[in-house]
């Protein structure tokens, strides 16, 4: 389309060399062009040349001493990208790769991420080149301070809400929320991921996998099903996967497999509590194989493969990136899989993409399937806001709430689109369409 | 032959023994090496007149016995090459010169003494004899009566069919018949002199009584005279415990003897055993040894370690556990496999053309073998002395442990928990001995050195039986920490950390997890200039990297067991985890991080100072296995289990050269390398195209990361030795500064290349595998960085391009990324990384 050449080609000159930022760019502007066809009143108003461009990035210094004494500088950065829905949202990444052109690129992505929750949040990313590699705790938390020191000026509650990400964990969020108290005598919501018993949230940690399971729900009651009963393939074992059995299992379905770098396990008598449990002691406090399941409980173990040949109703790919390939997907579909709900960031490769969508199966992409953990950051700044804390059943009520409305949004974004049940059109243009109807409502901003 | 030609050249003495038959070995007990002459001309020239090839084996100190005159073809098989090769040597011949042929032995005495040895005089008459039978050979062998212990002079008895004593009295040659075989019997015992060419029988008792009381008959001590090796310790004990001016040289005379025997024939080891050995230290081996021979390089690594330590800083000595061990010569071991028929089947895997052959037979006659009585006996006395402690059952073969070897870690070590009766407790040590034997013989083994083309070298076995380290916890036994050193730090993957202040791995438990190294977990790196520094930065990234699993031994269960340490040891009080752990900010668990022990207390300046001692002493970097013990408080104890020159790893015995004329470098760099030096054949690389990669968009970084794995995937089953290389890092969260794997999908690369290279505006730092470190560590992978900026570096694409690309066969489903990924075949390069130096290169002849 001409007018998202026009905008690219600007961005090319503007951004040169950036690789890996105009590639995020190209790929969401491509996505876009029946969006910009429909609302001729986007390209009037300029919305895809303003939403490229970072309403703000600040730079900063970040003097700090190592345990030697010697003094350190690091460069800061937070770019603050796009507050149309509400304030920035974005994390902070300590890495000594980062860089602006790094962060511009992430802090895109997010304002699309982040207004698909349906939740107030805009989109940022902040964060240094400083290497938490092989530093003391001391070194960390001088460094976190120094960072916060500077950084205060531009966040707040209402303002932009910084995260974790890479290099950024509890202990660090902690360093740099008892900074921003210190020097401005407030305890506000400044940081999302902070401790439980300082303003954190429950549910963090199940919240993706939850979600994931909340969004097969949706797309099953678009014809009158539900998971009961349906046998469900799960990859991975960490997190994700964990509370996506677990929540299998409150739903009465039956989830037969788990997975690790070392292989898969298929049990067909289904991953009970019990055995879920032992599974949860295992990968997070012993940190052990997902192998030994089958010493433990029977089942099969298969070496080296991922999960998607055993015959299952629902998949729900929770390991890594691009673990679903064509061939995957075609056996999925030829074991009679009904439904693939994503709790991993782009699980399918873009040829398996294409055989869910050709086979008209229920298919739940990543971006909005697993907003789930996205939505949380939410949910506790709402929490902070209001000064209080939701209880467990509170707070995966409102996520449970959070994941129909994603579903809804996608699904009639879809179905607006004349693509009904396209849930991957539908995830690419709902969170654009949220966002640029707020600016077109603010003016030229 | 027939039989009517068979003589020995002296009709009277042919009637006496009924006449000599093809196949017959005819030893002389002698008490002068003349008399052994005078029947050997007869016999030769004999051999001569019936046209019979005659051939004499000349090896003893002694005067030639068959002048060359006589026509007698003459072999100098040399006993100080070994065992193995004399008796390779003769058995070429025989099998060369095939039947029927005379033979005549030199005295055969002098071997014992070549060999230190009766019991290894008894193993090559043994080997010798049969041969000669089966080829239906007539031979003469001679021994010095009352000089061999029965270690020698049984075997011999048994295996031969004719034993005579000889002797002169008033100036007449004498004979005695000892044994006949397969002939009238009624010759035996009677003595016969000897009147011209006739043998008369002596029948008086008067003269006989007077004969034999002339005779020096040994006695009825149950072992006969002692042999050389024995003999010598017995001087050596005898002499005052200090000697400071040794004005006979007696005392230097005798250490430097035994000290040959005992210490492998590597010089450097046997010139620092000559440094800090004394001859108290060699006595108090000898008390604990049971068979004679070397005691072989593990168990000279483990002492000479401690006796550096002590000479140089008696403190740091006083830290150290004392050791408890006993050693098995390597001599038991040539006797095991000669007494249970194993030895031939041993030569036979010798050839390259069979060297695989008979590998379960073998097996089967050592796991069925059988030891002397003796050796038992020792062996239940050792096992009396141990009580109910486990002990561990160690390889040490001549050549491990020496300088640049490449023998270490081919054999097995075995536990024994040593718990239940004596009878039992002795059966599971000899079955013990026996796996550790097998190994020598296993198909790993054999490969090893078929590829090494070592095959043919000697290689003999002693073992080092230790005590093991540690204490009772409930039902399990183990010591409090175990782990291994490097004097040079392979792994400086922080500019802080300084390579010449050593590394170690540490694990709780038994040393097992750190020195195999477990894939299952992590052991605890190290640096030792800065011990608290580690590539984790948060709690969890700790937790992640930190030991979940532990090895020890089930008191209860009788044997070695791996299992999680929250369910061996988190529960039990005696264990100091306040000393070698931190407690979980979150889950209050413990973490074994040994923080503790680390910071706190000497540990850390202890081991350091160890690996610079031992070091400086070897004159290049070496490597230890060592266990610890807290005691109390802030105490502990090092017990040094092993100690070695550091390895190169090899597998092959041809390496490249670098920039050597007409050598092809593919790859060569000047740069950080994480891991030890090595010299491996390489028979594929993957190359990932950084130019192709950096155009792509993060999606289809993620599919290259998966295909990569599914490659990894293939590569592990079909065991090639790979290099990959590519742009950025390596498993990087971020797919716009490398290749976004998991461990698990690079885990079957041998070795990784971070090429510091992406597109025009972006050049990743490099990681050196920091993200990955503990498991790229356990898996014992190489990791290197790659600036071909830097002038010196150099990667050669064209070459690479000149080759096909075989992606496609070898990950069908990957064909798609032949634009991105690039395999290829170099099973004609080799790959040198060296540590030291920091430097890799890839080259091919």
């Amino acid at each position: 389309m001409e007018y998202i050449a026009k905008v690219m080609n600007e961005v090319e000159k503007r951004n040169p060399g950036e690789l890996e930022y105009l590639q995020a760019v190209r790929e969401v502007l491509e996505s876009l062009a029946p969006v910009l066809a429909k609302n001729p009143k986007y390209q009037q108003m300029a919305i895809l040349e303003r939403i490229v461009e970072p309403e703000r990035a600040i730079v900063f210094r970040v003097p700090w001493q190592d345990d030697q004494g010697r003094i350190q500088v690091n460069r800061g950065i937070r770019v603050q990208y796009n507050s149309a829905i509400g304030p920035y949202k974005g994390g902070i990444r300590f890495h000594p790769s980062v860089n602006i052109s790094i962060l511009k690129f992430l802090g895109f992505e997010q304002i699309f991420k982040n207004a698909l929750t349906t939740l107030p949040m805009g989109g940022g990313k902040g964060g240094s080149d400083f290497d938490p590699k092989g530093k003391s705790d001391s070194e960390v938390m001088r460094f976190c301070q120094s960072f916060m020191t500077e950084l205060q000026r531009h966040v707040g509650a209402d303002t932009d809400v910084p995260a974790g990400d890479i290099g950024v964990g509890g202990r660090e969020v902690g360093y740099m929320f008892g900074q921003y108290k210190r020097l401005r005598n407030e305890f506000t919501g400044v940081l999302t991921g902070k401790g439980l018993k300082w303003g954190g949230s429950l549910i963090r940690p199940e919240a993706t996998g939850y979600g994931a399971v909340y969004f097969a729900q949706e797309m099953l009651k678009t014809v009158n099903q539900s998971l009961e009963g349906k046998t469900c393939v799960i990859s991975g074992s960490g997190n994700v996967a964990q509370f996506t059995v677990e929540k299998l299992i409150d739903l009465g379905a039956k989830p037969v497999s788990l997975s690790d770098s070392g292989g898969t396990i298929h049990d067909p008598k289904g991953i009970d509590r019990e055995k879920l449990a032992w599974v949860m002691d295992l990968k997070n406090n012993k940190r052990g194989r997902i192998s030994e399941y089958t010493n433990k409980f029977g089942g099969a173990f298969m070496a080296g493969t991922n999960p998607w040949s055993i015959p299952c109703d629902c998949a729900f790919p929770s390991a890594t990136q691009n673990e679903i390939s064509g061939d995957d997907a075609r056996a999925l579909l030829q074991n009679g899989c009904k439904l693939v709900s994503e709790g991993a960031n782009m699980p399918s490769t873009p040829e398996a993409v294409d055989a869910f969508l050709t086979a008209k199966i229920h298919y739940g992409p990543g971006k909005a399937a697993n907003a789930g953990g996205v939505a949380t950051s939410g949910l506790e700044m709402s929490q902070n806001a209001m000064r209080i804390s939701w209880p467990r059943e509170e707070v995966d009520s409102r996520l449970h709430q959070i994941m129909v409305a994603i579903h809804r949004t996608c699904n009639e974004t879809a179905r607006e689109y004349g693509q009904p049940g396209n849930l991957v059109l539908g995830a690419n243009i709902a969170g654009f369409v949220k966002v640029a109807d707020a600016m077109l409502d603010q003016g030229v901003v | 032959m027939a039989m009517m030609d068979c003589t020995t050249g002296l009709p009277g003495l042919d009637r006496v023994l009924k006449g000599v038959m093809p196949g017959d070995n005819v030893v002389w007990q002698i008490e002068e090496v003349d008399d052994y002459r005078d029947l050997v001309l007869p016999y030769a020239l004999a051999a001569c007149q019936t046209g019979r090839r005659l051939i004499y084996f000349r090896f003893a100190r002694h005067e030639q016995l068959i002048p060359e005159s006589s026509g007698p073809e003459i072999y100098h098989p040399d006993p100080t090459l070994g065992f193995e090769r004399f008796v390779d040597a003769v058995h070429q011949v025989i099998t060369d010169v095939g039947s029927g042929a005379i033979y005549v032995f030199d005295c055969l005495s002098d071997l014992a003494s070549d060999w230190q040895s009766d019991a290894m005089l008894g193993n090559f008459f043994m080997l010798t004899c049969p041969r000669l039978l089966d080829y239906q050979s007539l031979t003469y062998f001679a021994l010095y009566r009352n000089h061999h212990s029965h270690f020698a002079s049984k075997p011999i008895e048994e295996t031969c069919q004719f034993m005579l004593d000889v002797f002169r009295r008033d100036g007449r040659m004498h004979i005695r018949p000892l044994k006949v075989q397969y002939r009238s019997t009624s010759v035996m015992n009677t003595i016969h002199v000897r009147e011209g060419d006739d043998f008369i029988p002596v029948n008086s008792s008067a003269e006989i009584s007077g004969l034999l009381s002339s005779l020096a008959w040994a006695g009825l001590n149950d072992q006969g005279p002692l042999d050389v090796w024995h003999r010598t310790f017995g001087e050596a004990r005898s002499l005052p415990l200090t000697n400071p001016t040794d004005a006979t040289g007696q005392h230097s005379r005798l250490f430097h003897q035994i000290l040959e025997w005992l210490i492998s024939g590597d010089e450097r080891i046997i010139r620092l055993a000559n440094t800090y050995f004394t001859l108290d230290d060699l006595m108090a081996i000898y008390n604990r040894m049971i068979g004679i021979g070397s005691i072989g390089g593990k168990a000279v690594g483990m002492l000479l370690a401690r006796a550096i330590v002590n000479h140089h800083d008696k403190d740091l000595a006083n830290r150290l556990e004392a050791h408890d061990s006993f050693y098995l010569g390597t001599e038991l071991y040539y006797t095991f496999l000669v007494r249970n028929r194993v030895w031939w089947i041993r030569q036979r895997q010798r050839e390259p053309s069979t060297f695989l052959g008979e590998i379960q037979e073998a097996r089967e006659l050592i796991f069925h073998g059988t030891f002397p009585d003796h050796v038992i006996q020792r062996l239940r006395e050792m096992l009396e002395y141990f009580g109910e402690s486990p002990y561990i059952v160690r390889s040490s073969s001549l050549l491990e442990d020496a300088y640049g070897n490449a023998f270490a870690g081919q054999y097995e070590s075995v536990f024994c928990v040593n718990q239940g009766p004596l009878d039992a407790r002795l059966q599971d040590l000899l079955n013990a001995i026996r796996r550790v034997y097998a190994s020598a013989l296993s198909e790993n083994a054999l490969r090893y050195r078929q590829r090494r083309g070592l095959l043919n070298r000697d290689e003999q076995m002693a073992l080092l039986i230790m005590r093991v380290s540690g204490s009772s916890h409930k039902r399990f036994f183990y010591p409090h920490l175990a782990g291994v050193g490097l004097s040079y730090n392979p792994y400086a993957w922080n500019p802080d950390i300084d390579p010449n202040a050593g590394v170690i791995r540490l694990v709780f438990g038994l040393g097992t997890r750190a020195v195999d190294r477990a894939d299952d977990d992590n052991t605890r790196l190290v640096a030792l200039n800065k011990p608290l520094l580690r590539p984790e930065s948060t709690v969890d990234e700790i937790h992640q990297a930190s030991q979940r699993k532990m090895d020890c031994l089930d008191l209860v269960e009788n044997k070695l067991i791996s299992g999680w340490v929250d369910d061996l040891a988190a529960g039990d009080a005696d264990i100091p985890f306040d000393r070698i752990a931190d407690i979980h900010p979150e889950n209050r668990r413990w973490l074994l991080t040994f923080n503790p022990l680390l910071r706190d207390t000497g540990f850390t300046a202890d081991i350091r100072r160890i690996l610079k001692l031992l070091s400086n002493a070897y004159e290049c970097p070496i490597d230890i296995e060592f266990a610890v013990n807290i005691i109390r408080g802030d105490d502990y104890r090092i017990n040094l289990l092993q100690c070695r020159p550091l390895q190169i790893r090899s597998d092959n015995s041809n390496p490249a050269k670098e920039n050597a004329s007409g050598t092809r470098v593919l790859l060569q760099q000047q740069g950080p390398v994480i891991g030890a030096s090595r010299r491996i054949g390489i028979d594929t690389c993957i190359v990932v195209d950084p130019s192709a990669y950096a155009r792509l968009g993060e999606q289809q970084r993620h599919a290259v990361a998966r295909a990569i794995g599914r490659i990894n995937q293939s590569c592990g089953k079909e065991q090639r030795a790979v290099l990959l290389i590519g742009p950025g890092r390596w498993g990087t969260r971020q797919p716009s500064l490398g290749i976004p794997v998991r461990f698990g999908e690079i885990n079957h690369m041998l070795a990784v290349c971070e090429w510091v290279t992406m597109h025009e505006k972006l050049v990743p730092d490099a990681s050196l595998g920091t993200h990955f470190l503990s498991e790229l560590i356990e898996s014992d992978m190489l990791y290197f960085v790659l600036d071909t900026a830097k002038s010196g570096n150099v990667l050669d694409l064209d070459a690479l391009a000149s080759r096909p690309n075989r992606l496609a066969e070898l990950s069908p489903d990957c064909k798609s990324m032949e634009y991105v990924i690039r395999v290829v075949g170099i099973p004609d390069y080799k790959l040198e990384a060296d540590m030291l130096r920091q430097c890799v290169v890839l080259s091919g002849d």
